[in-house]
């Protein structure tokens, strides 16, 4: 074996330049798949932190009717107790409890119908960051604020669209006017403390954030929330499973003091099935690009590894002719594929690596406008999109290049291998 | 001519390389043009459905109401413009249309959500939403004799639109979302308040549910609501006095069969309407996000493209080359025999023109029965394309189809082309540059 190995290499360095040339268009394939990994890295990545870290949660635990209906009324008892006892579990990362609302908010002047979000701002800090989506600067210098204090203060956080379309600022007022829990009308006075762009086109354009005990306040709730969500420790299906499998124990009773009603725990990929297609659309996406690429690679590579195979019909037809076996003839000349994939793999991972160098640090400006990016899916991307870094970024095309090389190399090496050693002697 | 002759006879004697490298410069047109062909359709899907729902071919609003859907900007005396419209263009469908945001309640709970003022005879010659109660109508009335395979998807087709579209003399008929009536715990029938701002008023219209649709994309579905234009009338007044504005709308939108001479169009349309407080818009300024959206995705198209192009120019270069060296005989006897070295690169360049040719000829071909099956059959998105608000209100079809875009025959076919021609300018000077007695000493 490892003399058919040599002879591979040897063959493959009579014509340098070509196996050179052929080597970089498998590289420049590789390079091309390294970078748009990348980038489904870096997009996927917002897509996640966005929706499971900000939007979903791992798994949410509400009254049974909350997820179809969302009702004022369809809220759960002693969270505090919960809470605890989540923070206890091995698979939990930490739960956060919240509040929804939905009220007519504004100015005297104008206002819209908006969705409110009451949260504890000491525990998303720890756990879902929502902290975060208060960005640092704004398009045009406008100053973004800053995110809802520990204690509650009557203070709000509404979206950057939505500000806009009321057209207020840091400091001002708002009215919410809603229903509440009695059937009469809620209405409170809120002093604007900062403003989100998070991504999410819901909440940015029509969403609020309060603290969960003005929003209660608001909706004559008491100490009822409508949710409590877990992150997981990982988004890896069996921590996420373990977690599920874990939490009825974990339930105090009198949670859900609704007689027709039981608790519902929910795996965010049934909250919102679109959300979860969305994320598994990746996969697909990838894949599709792998094939396309490597498919023009292998058609490069059939071309040399033929040429190489054709212009040696006389000396294969010596070594045959001196006792080499037709399953030797294929090895060789899938040696001598390997050997040029492993070439192009070494030349493609350097290129590729600078191409994600530069994604990651440079990135490439999508700006539509107003500093938004492209919008999917109800998701609004930045103004400038970063690659990420993945070991699959760096696996899979080099995967994808050798098993395409020696895809391609196959029909050469057969071609070869049926050469009758008297024929090939005599061609010329 | 003789060039082109020696070039395909070169070409025919290497058959299985030719093949090959043409089949390489095939594979990257068609799955460019495929790519291409795709983009172009669901492009053209988003905006035909941003046109029903949004703004129509030409849309007549206040000028500030493109930047700023504010409530204040309003069109007065809509009828009139839509008579002047209806008019001056006796074929199109011109319609009148208010978006309001606010609160819908029911005894139950509220839910905020955008409602649109609409002429329903004339929506309904427009969007599809209407077209959902009649196929779940039908769908129902086939539920009972239908066999059992085909029940499920006529189930799902009759919970697309429960009750009916609105009437157009039903002032206080509401066709809300399946998600809102969740929320609001309504039935069809039942009685919800719609609450927005006006001036400094709290407002209140009591409305009736007459239907509740469906488009399968919940996200999209919970945030509009259909009502008629005077029902919502009352909550568009004249923002500094506060008074009541005459037979106001947000927007008067004209719908043409085809766009074609759309400028052309728009101009005769603000002749008639002739009011120097309103602008007349084409769809592509009334909705300039839309239109930069597209054109910065067409662009990170464009970078993959010249990706693969890159590669393709790599492969070719790599046989070329390998051909003149294969050939160094021959060209040493060919020089040998008076060719000039200009004649030996416009060989090589006949060649790669004929190879590029055939490939990107060939790829065309290669390239039409997958188009054919993206165009007719599609690719079944389910409800994987969303909603976002700022197009909330168009109904998708969840199949995306292609369409041919013009752009991948003129123009990366002849980039295609100009691809090989540039991979085969190094190797014809390479063949050039030998001399004749070298070159037939060679082995």
């Amino acid at each position: 074996m490892p003399i058919l190995l040599i002879m591979a290499w040897r063959n493959l360095w009579r014509h340098g330049r070509r196996s050179l040339l052929t080597a970089l268009a498998m590289a420049l394939g590789m390079a091309m798949s390294m970078s748009i990994i990348s980038m489904y890295d870096g997009m996927f990545g917002i897509m996640r932190t966005l929706m499971i870290d900000q939007l979903l949660g791992h798994v949410q635990i509400t009254h049974s009717a909350f997820p179809t209906r969302r009702g004022l009324y369809d809220t759960l008892h002693h969270a505090d107790e919960l809470l605890s006892r989540l923070d206890a579990l091995p698979q939990s990362r930490g739960a956060v409890a919240r509040v929804h609302g939905q009220a007519l908010l504004g100015t005297e002047h104008r206002s819209a119908g908006v969705r409110l979000v009451g949260v504890e701002p000491s525990r998303e800090l720890a756990v879902t960051k929502v902290q975060d989506t208060v960005p640092s600067s704004l398009p045009g210098g406008v100053d973004p604020g800053r995110f809802l204090a520990d204690e509650p203060a009557r203070e709000i956080v509404i979206g950057y669209d939505l500000a806009r379309d009321l057209r207020v600022a840091l400091g001002d007022e708002l009215v919410a006017i809603t229903q509440d829990a009695y059937g009469g009308i809620g209405n409170e006075v809120y002093t604007i403390v900062g403003l989100t762009r998070s991504g999410d086109e819901a909440m940015d354009r029509a969403g609020a954030w309060l603290h969960f005990s003005d929003l209660q306040a608001l909706l004559a709730l008491d100490d009822q929330v409508h949710e409590v969500r877990i992150l997981a420790a990982s988004d890896a299906q069996d921590v996420v499973g373990g977690l599920l499998d874990a939490l009825p124990g974990a339930l105090p009773d009198g949670l859900i003091q609704d007689d027709d009603a039981t608790a519902a725990i929910s795996p965010w990929w049934d909250i919102d099935p679109m959300a979860a297609q969305m994320m598994e659309m990746r996969g697909i996406a990838q894949f599709m690009v792998l094939v396309v690429v490597f498919g023009l690679v292998a058609l490069g590579v059939i071309n040399t590894m033929l040429m190489s195979v054709l212009e040696r019909t006389r000396e294969l037809g010596v070594i045959k002719a001196l006792g080499l076996r037709p399953r030797g003839i294929v090895w060789l000349v899938l040696y001598e594929a390997l050997l040029l994939s492993l070439l192009a793999a070494g030349i493609g991972t350097l290129l590729g690596a600078g191409l994600i160098a530069y994604l990651m640090t440079i990135g490439i400006p999508m700006d539509v406008g107003e500093g938004e990016g492209i919008g999917f899916g109800g998701i609004v991307f930045p103004s400038r999109l970063y690659g990420g870094i993945s070991v699959e970024a760096f696996v899979e095309p080099i995967l994808g290049v050798v098993l395409s090389a020696l895809l391609a190399a196959l029909l050469p090496a057969l071609r070869a291998a049926r050469l009758h050693p008297v024929d090939a002697i005599r061609a010329e | 001519m003789w060039l082109f002759t020696l070039a395909l006879r070169n070409l025919f004697r290497h058959r299985s390389r030719t093949l090959l490298t043409g089949l390489a410069i095939a594979a990257s047109f068609a799955l460019v043009a495929l790519h291409m062909h795709f983009e172009y359709g669901s492009w053209n899907q988003r905006i035909r459905g941003s046109v029903e729902a949004v703004s129509g071919h030409l849309v007549v609003q206040h000028p500030d109401r493109a930047d700023d859907p504010q409530v204040e900007y309003v069109v007065s005396r809509s009828a009139e413009v839509s008579g002047a419209l209806q008019r001056t263009f006796p074929e199109a469908r011109v319609l009148r249309r208010a978006q309001v945001g606010g609160l819908l309640a029911s005894p139950r709970n509220t839910s905020p959500l955008f409602v649109s003022g609409i002429e329903p005879d004339r929506e309904a010659q427009v969007t599809r939403i209407d077209d959902l109660f009649q196929d779940a109508d039908a769908a129902r009335a086939a539920l009972d004799s239908a066999p059992e395979p085909t029940r499920e998807a006529l189930q799902r087709e009759a919970e697309r639109g429960l009750g009916s579209w609105l009437e157009p003399q039903d002032l206080r008929g509401i066709v809300i979302g399946a998600p809102v009536a969740r929320t609001l715990e309504v039935e069809l029938g039942d009685r919800v308040v719609l609450m927005a701002q006006v001036g400094d008023e709290l407002q209140s219209i009591p409305l009736v549910v007459r239907g509740i649709y469906s488009t399968g994309i919940d996200r999209a579905d919970a945030v509009v609501a259909y009502t008629t234009l005077q029902a919502v009338q009352p909550l568009l007044v004249d923002p500094k006095t506060g008074e009541p504005v005459p037979d106001p709308a947000h927007q008067v939108a004209v719908h043409f069969e085809h766009e074609r001479g759309l400028d052309a169009l728009a101009a005769r349309a603000a002749q008639a309407v002739d009011r120097s407080d309103l602008s007349t818009l084409t769809w592509r300024q009334a909705m300039p996000t839309l239109l930069r959206q597209m054109e910065v995705d067409r662009s990170f198209g464009i970078i993959l493209h010249v990706f693969i192009g890159l590669i393709v120019v790599v492969v070719i270069f790599t046989t070329l080359l390998m051909s003149a060296l294969e050939r160094t005989r021959e060209i040493g006897l060919l020089m040998a025999l008076g060719m000039r070295p200009k004649h030996i690169r416009a060989m090589f360049w006949a060649e790669a023109a004929l190879l590029g040719l055939g490939g990107t000829v060939a790829g065309f071909v290669l390239h039409l029965p997958f188009y054919a099956f993206l165009a007719y059959v599609g690719i079944d998105l389910g409800d994987m394309i969303a909603g976002s608000s700022d197009i909330a209100g168009v109904v998708f079809d969840p199949v995306m189809r292609a369409e041919f875009d013009p752009d991948a025959l003129f123009y990366y076919g002849p980039f295609t082309f100009l691809l090989t021609l540039l991979a085969s300018i190094g190797p014809a000077y390479k063949a050039s540059r030998l001399t004749p007695v070298d070159a037939m000493r060679h082995t």
